[in-house]
């Protein structure tokens, strides 16, 4: 046999190679098929859910990988080609966008709140910060575009005041002016900003500080935190906790926390109102949303987790409904929340073999439950190694 | 067809030997580690004052992965790395430099010049490829070995994957998936026909060789790094994944194209004897 070492060699790395290859295509991971399982309710509500996590299998050695379960199952990052691993951490609104809008979104930041979309325009608004986290001048740049046309047109604003950073938050459209939410730093808690611009003049109009200005000053109580709900409505609303000096009998004093409230921007009126949470309601307010003209909560009641409305207008609770969620064992992480327009999805962010994720999906003009489901296995729980899945995201697509 | 296989197993028979001796090196080296490794973790664990469970709580279990960044294991691999390196200079140069100047009647031979060239990349990526399968082999065998050795208390199995996933450089030689391995040997046969277009420039042009092809060798890594480049540039986001990837593979298949045209260039025209 003259040839044999050229018959040898190719054929041992065909068979070796393709023996392994191809069988580990037809085994599979072995990894738990997770799948959205309906308990009650309209399943249509679940058809465009999407969760996203992080999934650590105990089979042998510890196996790490990321995981998103949809109503079509569950797809691993490891079966995503190494190049595209990336679509896991984007938001399902933004990768609609830059699948619509391929050359708008080229370069973008990935932050769904630094964009509008209406029926016939686009906008991005960002902030270039201070390098080294110095104070400084900051300019936010914002990029316009009409949907007809496909004209682009970008401007930049001066930011009067220097901060060390700043964040946009939200950006909206109202009445021709264009409206950008931001969180601003220099020291202690963050300040929230709404700019308004005139997008034909290119200036800012108004500078509006939210909440701190309103505020009666006390020597005991002061502002703990301030942070931005998010959610389709006409107001942007801020949600402050408070914490106050309480001395003690020893002498020392305990700063402790006495209350949350909300601070309510309307976008037509550019008006600041406060809305009082009902006492009996104050403590461990976990998750907050905004729908329309009603703030969404989640808060601890004597009866278990609530989930409450609260009109913005009137300050009135307009209802009042107790949320069936597993606590995820000894996980204090808080629930997940996302709405839409007429829903609010709730989700346990953990799940394992002994704790079931459950979802919830409430009808936020009635606060009726409109869809009930838990994370299943296809496999047999008996047969799966044990494994936890600790969910980061949480998106309606 | 038929000169350029002559020439791919002419080219194999000329190395097999040292091949042979790196295979042999390899399964000795790594067979006798795995022996001697789980031998002295069983006798360290007999040693112990304690219960094979107590041990195996206290030391943790032995796996494939531990055994893997030992010497037994890397050497040969460090070793028959090299030498292929090594055997990509040597293809060419010997054929300058041994006795009566060979690659006289490898140029005369009435075949076109370019089966010349594949065949030596061939010869070299089916040697790549060889070692690479015979440590998938080894890989399982040695788990076997393993497993006989060391009692299942003191021991924690593993699937290849897992190994790749622990050890990280296994997941480049052997990726989990199939397009992941075809896009790393992709890459190895494009940067073999770029080291071999060096080389040729060398032949040709000697001194001034050795500077037009290092500027060649720099210049088509560059091309071929390009899309990551303007990433660097005009940020991470600038293009899209799946932009970067037919990119990266339209301009790799460029730069091999290119490679081994200009190689077939100098071949046919400039190389000096």
């Amino acid at each position: 046999m003259r040839y044999w070492k050229l018959i040898l060699i190719p054929a041992m790395v065909f068979v070796i190679m393709g023996t392994y290859y191809i069988q580990s295509a037809i085994a599979g991971s072995g990894k738990p098929e997770f799948i959205l399982q309906e308990n009650g309710g309209d399943s249509e509500l679940a058809e465009d859910l999407l969760l996203r996590g992080h999934f650590v299998a105990q089979r042998n050695v510890a196996h790490m990988d990321n995981l998103q379960i949809t109503a079509e199952g569950t797809l691993y990052s490891e079966e995503l080609p190494s190049y595209n691993q990336r679509a896991f951490y984007t938001d399902p609104y933004i990768a609609n966008l830059q699948n619509e809008h391929r050359n708008f979104m080229r370069g973008k930041v990935e932050d769904a709140n630094q964009y509008y979309e209406s029926s016939s325009m686009l906008v991005h608004a960002t902030t270039d910060n201070p390098a080294n986290f110095t104070i400084g001048k900051i300019e936010l740049s914002i990029e316009v575009m009409q949907k007809d046309s496909g004209e682009t047109s970008g401007l930049t604003i001066d930011i009067p005041e220097n901060y060390v950073y700043m964040y946009v938050e939200d950006v909206r459209v109202t009445n021709g002016e264009l409206k950008v939410a931001t969180q601003n730093h220099i020291e202690g808690p963050s300040e929230y900003h709404v700019y308004t611009i005139d997008i034909g003049q290119e200036k800012l109009v108004e500078d509006t500080l939210i909440g701190m200005e309103t505020e009666e000053q006390s020597e005991t109580e002061n502002i703990d935190s301030l942070t931005m709900l998010h959610g389709p409505s006409d107001y942007l609303v801020f949600q402050q906790t408070k914490r106050m000096e309480v001395p003690q009998e020893n002498g020392e004093i305990h700063i402790e926390p006495s209350g949350t409230e909300f601070i309510t921007y309307n976008l037509k009126t550019g008006e600041q109102a406060k809305l009082e949470v009902p006492d009996s309601l104050q403590g461990n307010i976990q998750d907050t949303s905004v729908i329309g003209s009603n703030v969404y909560f989640l808060a601890e009641a004597e009866s278990g987790t609530e989930l409450v409305a609260l009109e913005i207008d009137t300050g009135e609770i307009a209802f009042q409904t107790p949320v069936e969620l597993p606590v995820a064992g000894e996980e204090m992480r808080s629930h997940m929340m996302r709405v839409t327009e007429d829903h609010i999805y709730l989700a346990t962010p953990y799940h394992n073999k002994a704790n079931q994720a459950a979802i919830l999906a409430i009808d936020a003009a009635t606060g009726e439950l409109v869809y009930e489901g838990t994370i299943a296995t296809e496999q047999n729980q008996e047969e799966l190694p044990d494994y936890t899945v600790e969910f980061y995201q949480m998106a309606i697509q | 067809m038929k000169h350029y296989l002559k020439l791919v197993n002419f080219e194999l028979g000329r190395f097999i030997k040292v091949y042979l001796v790196l295979i042999a090196i390899t399964i000795i080296s790594q067979i006798a580690g795995i022996i001697v490794h789980s031998n002295n973790f069983v006798g360290r664990a007999n040693e112990s004052m304690t219960t094979m469970e107590q041990f195996a709580a206290q030391n943790g279990t032995l796996m494939m992965s531990d055994f893997m960044l030992t010497l037994w294991f890397l050497g040969p691999i460090a070793l028959c790395i090299a030498a292929l390196i090594f055997y990509c200079f040597l293809i060419w140069y010997r054929d300058w430099f041994g006795k009566n100047t060979f690659v006289y009647r490898l140029l005369m031979l009435p075949t076109a010049r370019l089966n010349i060239l594949l065949a030596k990349a061939s010869a070299v990526f089916l040697m790549v490829l060889g070692l690479v399968s015979l440590q998938l082999v080894l890989l399982i065998a040695e788990q076997a070995l393993l497993q006989t050795i060391v009692p299942d208390v003191l021991r924690t199995d593993m699937s290849i994957a897992e190994m790749g996933n622990r050890t990280g450089f296994l997941q480049v030689l052997i990726p989990e998936s199939f397009t992941g391995f075809l896009s790393n040997y992709g890459i190895g046969f494009m940067m073999v026909f770029i080291l071999f277009t060096a080389i040729l420039f060398e032949r040709s042009y000697r001194w001034k060789g050795i500077l037009l092809g290092a500027v060649y060798a720099a210049l088509a890594v560059t091309v071929f790094l390009l899309p990551l480049i303007i990433q660097l540039i005009l940020g991470m986001n600038y293009l899209y994944p799946m932009e970067v990837f037919l990119a990266m593979l339209t301009l790799g298949i460029l730069v091999t194209g290119t490679s081994i045209w200009l190689s077939h260039y100098l071949l046919n025209r400039k190389v000096t004897v």
